[in-house]
């Protein structure tokens, strides 16, 4: 039997749910609701309200209330964006947090005369100090510094205890001078950062070009005038009547070989 | 071109007058260097043409036939051919009176425009004096009214003058040349514009960036130009300066832009003096003189020269940074007296001979003065600190500020860890991995830190 025809018997056979040509709506809309399928005009049950009950918290807000003593360094604020901007003795982070930069007593204030409706938090060195501080007025620091004596470096022995010399310079005619220290094993050499030094001194060029930007620019434009060379030159070449073909150049074993191979073919 | 044009054509190039710079002045001066150009090409035996003179050796007026040597040589020609032309021949014509029809046009429109202005101003005169004459009472609004209007027509004549003078090319070359008259209102004008173009912006970006507004003063919006020179050369404002070069006292240059003569307060103050025991800053006087005569002409003012008993009150101090400390701000502080108001000196000297903690908005208020000018320089610790302190007895070289250790607001934990949790006797048979690891612990027991 062939296809098409086998299909349509296959049709008149068996009462088809799917094929909707020929059925009436009625029985289409049953048919949909036996097979399980929804319209979108029905409401959907709520799957997609519901929240995952599991996930990373990101633990934002304030760390630290009004009046708190911090240090410096300490997280005062973590937030998504600037609901929060750093006041008084305070830094914002790369993530918008506040931190403190002094020690002292977290106050949480708006400071109308620098903005006119952000939110700030600051550090004041006394609990009772009130943000902003005055237009105006000086401002409030600490030097935050220690004082001590300098420490000098004792002077060092030119000799070491057993007589002979901590350090020996070398000197050589057209050579620069070079330093040789006492090593734990009575030997003098030379410290290695001053080895390395001497590369300088000999006037070599390390580098052709000073930094990468100039290298790969130089090799943009050799290759632009290479191409514009060779181009040139295929252009001398159709003039002179070449015909665009360029002559091999063989060295002249290869041509003799080339020479006798043809002969051999004409045999 | 006739037979005797063409004659008399070599003969007249070389009476011509042979001139490189036009000077831009006009009358006597120039005809007498007139003659003696000519008696001097004169005397000179004529040169072959070839030969290039020195006025072809000028990019201004070289010809034609000598542009490639010139360029040769390095220089380029300036302008057109035309225009080199004619700066050879038109040397000895005045400014006023070169032969360009548009230019003698645009003269006459800005010579009628000074006029009209000249006029306006003696009208605006003749009033002035009417007003002056005039009863207060029979002035509408009184005496108040009265000294309000005369402020207002002399600002207006005040702004006539510098219309009528503002269009002249003379004066404002005369400006750039600096050869300007300070004592004229036009000159002044010029000056003025000049600083606030970008000298005032710097210093009152210094301000701001220096917090030296509310620091020092609560207000200050300089009005005179103040600059700094240390040993000949001139220093930026807030530039940092060897204490080696500021251990003698700068010079100033002092540039006020309204007209008379003035007595100036000037002040050199540190405003960060480090001071452990209250773990603050406080300021410190570097220099104090009063009395000092300003005028808008006379604009050096070398801080070492003013000695005199009723001027100098508190003679200059070394500004020094102590090591570690942060760097010290000296402003120089330019105060207005009242006109006619002397300082009493001897008091300024009772009252700040101690230098420290001197306060600028105290001695501004005390002494009725207001802040025209300012500038600053800064100073940090620096390889010849020790030395200029010890030169001028300043204590303090030996110490140095190293930052205060915060401590850590959480408790200390015990130690932790796998050889930590091993250290007691109940595994003695440990004790060779558990004890005597370098960095960790040693013979006495558990040495690491948290």
């Amino acid at each position: 039997m062939q296809r098409p025809i086998l299909a349509a018997v296959a049709g008149i056979s068996r009462p088809s749910l799917v094929n909707s040509a020929v059925a009436p709506l009625g029985a289409q809309l049953a048919n949909a609701l036996v097979e399980g399928r929804r319209n979108a005009s029905v409401k959907a049950q709520g799957a997609y309200k519901k929240k995952s009950k599991r996930g990373i918290p990101n633990k934002l807000g304030a760390k630290r209330t009004g009046d708190q003593f911090v240090i410096p360094g300490n997280i005062l604020y973590k937030q998504r964006g600037t609901h929060w901007w750093p006041g008084e003795n305070c830094i914002m982070g790369r993530d918008h947090t506040i931190h403190a930069m002094a020690t002292g007593y977290v106050k949480y204030y708006r400071d109308p005369a620098k903005h006119p409706d952000r939110k700030y938090i600051g550090v004041v060195f006394n609990k009772e100090d009130t943000l902003p501080y005055p237009l105006h007025a000086e401002r409030k620091r600490k030097l935050n510094k220690t004082v001590h004596t300098i420490r000098t470096e004792a002077a060092k022995a030119e000799v070491s205890p057993s007589g002979i010399p901590f350090e020996v310079t070398r000197v050589e005619a057209g050579e620069p001078d070079r330093l040789l220290r006492l090593r734990s094993d009575y030997s003098y050499r030379e410290d290695n950062w001053r080895i390395g030094r001497l590369v300088k001194t000999t006037g070599l060029k390390t580098k052709a070009f000073r930094t990468r930007k100039q290298w790969f620019r130089h090799r943009r434009w050799r290759r632009e005038r290479e191409i514009a060379g060779q181009k040139e030159a295929e252009k001398k070449r159709a003039e002179s009547g070449g015909g665009g073909k360029v002559m091999k150049a063989i060295s002249k074993k290869a041509a003799k070989k080339a020479a006798k191979k043809a002969g051999k073919k004409a045999k | 071109m006739s037979r005797c044009q063409a004659v008399a054509r070599p003969l007249a190039r070389q009476l011509r007058q042979q001139c490189a710079i036009r000077p831009f002045t006009t009358g006597a001066a120039r005809a007498a260097a007139e003659v003696q150009q000519q008696q001097q090409s004169a005397s000179s035996s004529v040169p072959p043409p070839a030969q290039p003179s020195a006025l072809d050796l000028d990019p201004n007026s070289v010809l034609p036939e000598f542009e490639a040597e010139l360029i040769k040589a390095g220089k380029m020609p300036v302008g057109s051919r035309r225009r080199r032309v004619a700066m050879r021949t038109t040397a000895n014509v005045p400014f006023e009176q070169l032969p360009y029809q548009a230019f003698q046009e645009a003269r006459a429109i800005l010579a009628a425009d000074r006029q009209e202005k000249v006029a306006k101003i003696q009208e605006e005169l003749v009033k002035i004096a009417a007003l002056e004459s005039k009863d207060a009472s029979l002035v509408k609004g009184g005496q108040s009214m009265k000294d309000t209007k005369l402020a207002s027509l002399r600002r207006y004549v005040e702004q006539l003058k510098i219309q009528a003078d503002i269009n002249d090319p003379l004066v404002k070359k005369r400006f750039e040349d600096g050869l300007g008259d300070m004592n004229k209102p036009i000159y002044r004008h010029y000056a003025e514009r000049k600083w606030r173009s970008y000298d005032y912006r710097l210093i009152t970006q210094r301000i701001k960036q220096f917090n030296i507004v509310p620091d020092v003063l609560p207000k200050l919006d300089p009005v005179a130009d103040v600059q700094l020179y240390f040993r000949h050369s001139k220093v930026a404002p807030g530039a940092v300066v060897d204490s080696l070069v500021s251990e003698h006292p700068p010079r100033l240059r002092v540039q006020v832009f309204d007209a008379g003569s003035r007595l100036v307060s000037l002040v050199v103050l540190d405003a960060d003096v480090p001071d452990a025991d209250n773990d603050a800053f406080s300021k410190r006087c570097h220099f104090l003189a009063a009395n000092i005569p300003l005028s808008p002409d006379s604009t050096s003012l070398p801080l070492s020269r003013i000695t005199a008993e009723d001027q100098l009150a508190v003679p200059w101090l070394a500004p020094v940074s102590q090591k570690g400390a942060p760097y010290h701000r000296l402003g120089v502080y330019l105060l207005q007296q009242k006109p006619g108001a002397k300082v009493d000196v001897a008091q300024l000297k009772q009252l700040y001979a101690a230098r420290d903690g001197f306060s600028l908005k105290s001695f501004r208020d005390k002494f009725s003065l207001t802040p025209v000018g300012f500038n600053m320089f800064r100073s940090v610790w620096d390889e010849n600190t020790a030395d200029v302190m010890a030169r001028h007895g300043i204590p303090g070289a030996d110490v140095e500020f190293r930052p205060a250790r915060v401590h850590s607001l959480k408790p200390p934990v015990k130690p932790r860890g796998w050889e930590a949790k091993r250290q007691g006797p109940a595994y003695r048979h440990l004790w060779k991995y558990t004890k005597r690891i370098k960095g960790l612990s040693n013979g006495r027991g558990w040495t690491k830190r948290r």
